[in-house]
C-alpha cells in the first residue's frame, strides 16, 4: 500500500504543453551583470513562475533586491567619496558593479538544483536574450531614475 | 497424415527468446522472431507488446504508439503497453497524458517500483525534483535494491548536490548490485565527472559507447567529455569544476587583480594586466561555443 498518499495528486496541467524549463544562469548573470539587481530580480521570478515557486521565492527575491537597492542608494548618496578615498578613484563603481553579479548569486543558490538538473539531463534552455535584453533595459531604467533622484 | 499440416511453436519458449534478444539489444533477430511467432498467433498482445517495444527502443515513436493502440485494444489493463505507453507519451512531449497513465498504474500496482520509478523519472524531467525524490523513496521502500530507483535516486543526489565524492549510497548500491549494467556505469560516468576526474569519465564513457555503438545518447556523452577534456578550455578548469561558483571566485580575483596592478605598476604594465584580463573574459564566454561547433 503507498504510504504517501499526495503523491498520486497530479503536479502537471493538462493543455498547457510541455512545462517550460528556466532561463539559463548566464542569462540571470548578465542580466544581473549590465542591469543590476532589478534586472536579475525580474529573471529570478520569471524562472520562479515557470516551477510554479512563486509563493516560495518570491519574498526572498524581494528581500534580496530590497537589500541590493538600499546598498546601491548609500553607496550612490553618501558613501561614494569615502569609497573613492578607501579604493581609489572609481572604486565605488567597482562597489556597484560588484552589487549585480553578488545579487546573481543569492539568485543562483535559490535555483541551483533547477540549473544543475537541467544541465545534467541536457534540458533545453529556453532563449533568455529577449527576456535579458528587456530585463537590463528596466533594471537600468530604475537605476537611473534612482541616480536622478539622488542628484536632487 | 497429411503433409501441410504445421505445429504450433511453444508460444511462451518464443517470448523468453524474444525477451533475452531485447535485453541484448538483438533487435532485429528479435523481430525476425516475432514476425514468425505472429504467423500462428495473430494479434497476440505480448507478441504485440514486445514489437511496439523495439519500435520504442529504435526511436520509431509513431510506430510504437500504433501497435500500443493495438495492445490496448485488446487488452485495456495490459501493464506492459501502459508503461509503455506513458513513456510514449514523454518521448512525445505529452507530459500531463504521462503522468495521468503513472498514476491510474500507481493506483492499481501499488507495490512495483518500476511504476515509482517512471512516475520518478517524469517528475525529474519536468523539475518536479522533491516530488521524484518522494517517489523513488517509496520505490525503494519496496524494493531496496530496484535498479531504475537507485538510478533515478542518485541523479536525484547529483542534483540536490549531495553527490559530491563517494558518499552516494545509491551510487554505491547501484555499482555493487548491477556492476555489469550500463546505467550503473553511466552513473560512474557522472560521478567521475562530477568529481573533476574527466579522464576517467571519459574512459568509461568510452567503454559504453563500445558497448553500444549506435547509441546516439553514448557518443554525445563521449563528445561532451572529450571536449571538456580538451586542452584549449585548461585555462577555464575552476569553471569546469566549480561552476558559476568558480566562475564567481576567478572573476573576483581578475578584478582585484587588475585594480592591484593599477596602483602598484607602471602604467604600461596596468594596462597589459587589463588587456590580459579582458582576453581571459573574452575568451571565456565565446571559446567554448565556437569549440562545441568544432568537436
Amino acid at each position: 500500500m503507498i504510504q504517501d498518499r499526495d503523491l498520486l495528486r497530479p503536479s502537471l496541467t493538462a493543455g498547457r504543453g510541455s512545462p517550460p524549463a528556466i532561463y539559463s544562469a548566464r542569462t540571470g548573470f548578465l542580466a544581473s551583470f549590465f542591469g543590476g539587481p532589478i534586472a536579475g530580480a525580474l529573471v529570478a521570478l520569471l524562472n520562479s513562475q515557470r516551477l510554479r515557486r512563486l509563493r516560495v521565492d518570491g519574498p526572498i527575491v524581494l528581500l534580496a533586491l530590497v537589500v541590493s537597492l538600499a546598498l546601491r542608494w548609500s553607496i550612490m548618496v553618501y558613501g561614494e567619496r569615502g569609497l573613492e578615498n578607501a579604493l581609489g578613484k572609481g572604486g565605488a563603481m567597482t562597489i556597484a558593479r560588484f552589487i549585480g553579479p553578488a545579487f546573481f548569486g543569492v539568485v543562483y543558490a535559490l535555483h541551483r538544483r533547477y540549473y544543475r538538473g537541467m544541465s545534467l539531463l541536457a534540458i533545453p534552455v529556453p532563449n533568455g536574450l529577449r527576456v535579458g535584453i528587456l530585463a537590463s533595459a528596466l533594471g537600468l531604467g530604475v537605476e537611473i531614475a534612482l541616480a536622478a533622484v539622488a542628484v536632487k | 497424415m497429411s503433409g501441410t499440416e504445421t505445429t504450433q511453436p511453444d508460444l511462451q519458449a518464443l517470448l523468453r527468446q524474444a525477451h533475452a534478444l531485447i535485453d541484448r539489444r538483438r533487435f532485429a533477430l528479435a523481430r525476425q522472431l516475432l514476425a514468425g511467432a505472429m504467423q500462428h498467433y495473430p494479434e497476440h498482445a505480448q507478441l504485440l507488446y514486445l514489437c511496439a517495444f523495439i519500435d520504442y527502443s529504435e526511436k520509431k515513436i509513431t510506430a510504437a504508439d500504433a501497435t500500443v493502440d493495438g495492445v490496448l485494444a485488446q487488452d485495456p489493463k495490459h501493464y506492459g503497453a501502459r508503461s509503455l505507453r506513458a513513456e510514449i507519451y514523454e518521448a512525445q512531449k505529452r507530459y500531463p497524458e504521462a503522468e495521468a497513465i503513472w498514476i491510474d498504474l500507481l493506483h492499481d500496482y501499488p507495490q512495483r517500483s518500476d511504476c515509482y520509478a517512471g512516475y520518478a523519472d517524469l517528475m525529474m524531467r519536468t523539475l518536479h525534483l522533491d516530488k521524484a525524490e518522494r517517489l523513488t523513496a517509496e520505490g525503494l521502500r519496496l524494493a531496496p535494491s530496484h535498479q531504475n530507483c537507485l538510478y533515478i535516486a542518485y541523479l536525484l543526489d547529483v542534483i540536490q548536490g549531495r553527490a559530491r565524492s563517494q558518499d552516494s549510497e545509491h551510487l554505491q548500491r547501484l555499482l555493487k548490485d548491477y556492476p555489469e549494467r550500463s546505467q550503473s556505469l553511466l552513473a560512474l560516468v557522472i560521478d567521475l565527472d562530477q568529481r573533476g576526474d574527466s579522464r576517467a569519465a571519459l574512459r568509461v564513457a568510452r567503454q559504453l559507447l563500445a558497448t553500444r555503438p549506435d547509441s546516439e545518447h553514448f557518443v554525445n556523452l563521449v563528445r561532451v567529455l572529450e571536449r571538456r577534456g580538451h586542452w584549449s578550455l585548461w585555462p577555464l578548469y575552476p569553471m569546469q569544476r566549480w561552476g558559476w561558483g568558480g566562475a564567481a571566485a576567478v572573476t573576483a580575483i581578475g578584478i582585484l587583480t587588475v585594480r592591484v596592478a593599477d596602483h602598484a605598476l607602471s602604467p604600461e604594465a596596468a594596462a597589459i594586466v587589463t588587456f590580459t584580463w579582458l582576453g581571459y573574459v573574452l575568451y571565456s564566454w565565446f571559446w567554448p561555443s565556437i569549440l562545441k561547433k568544432l568537436i
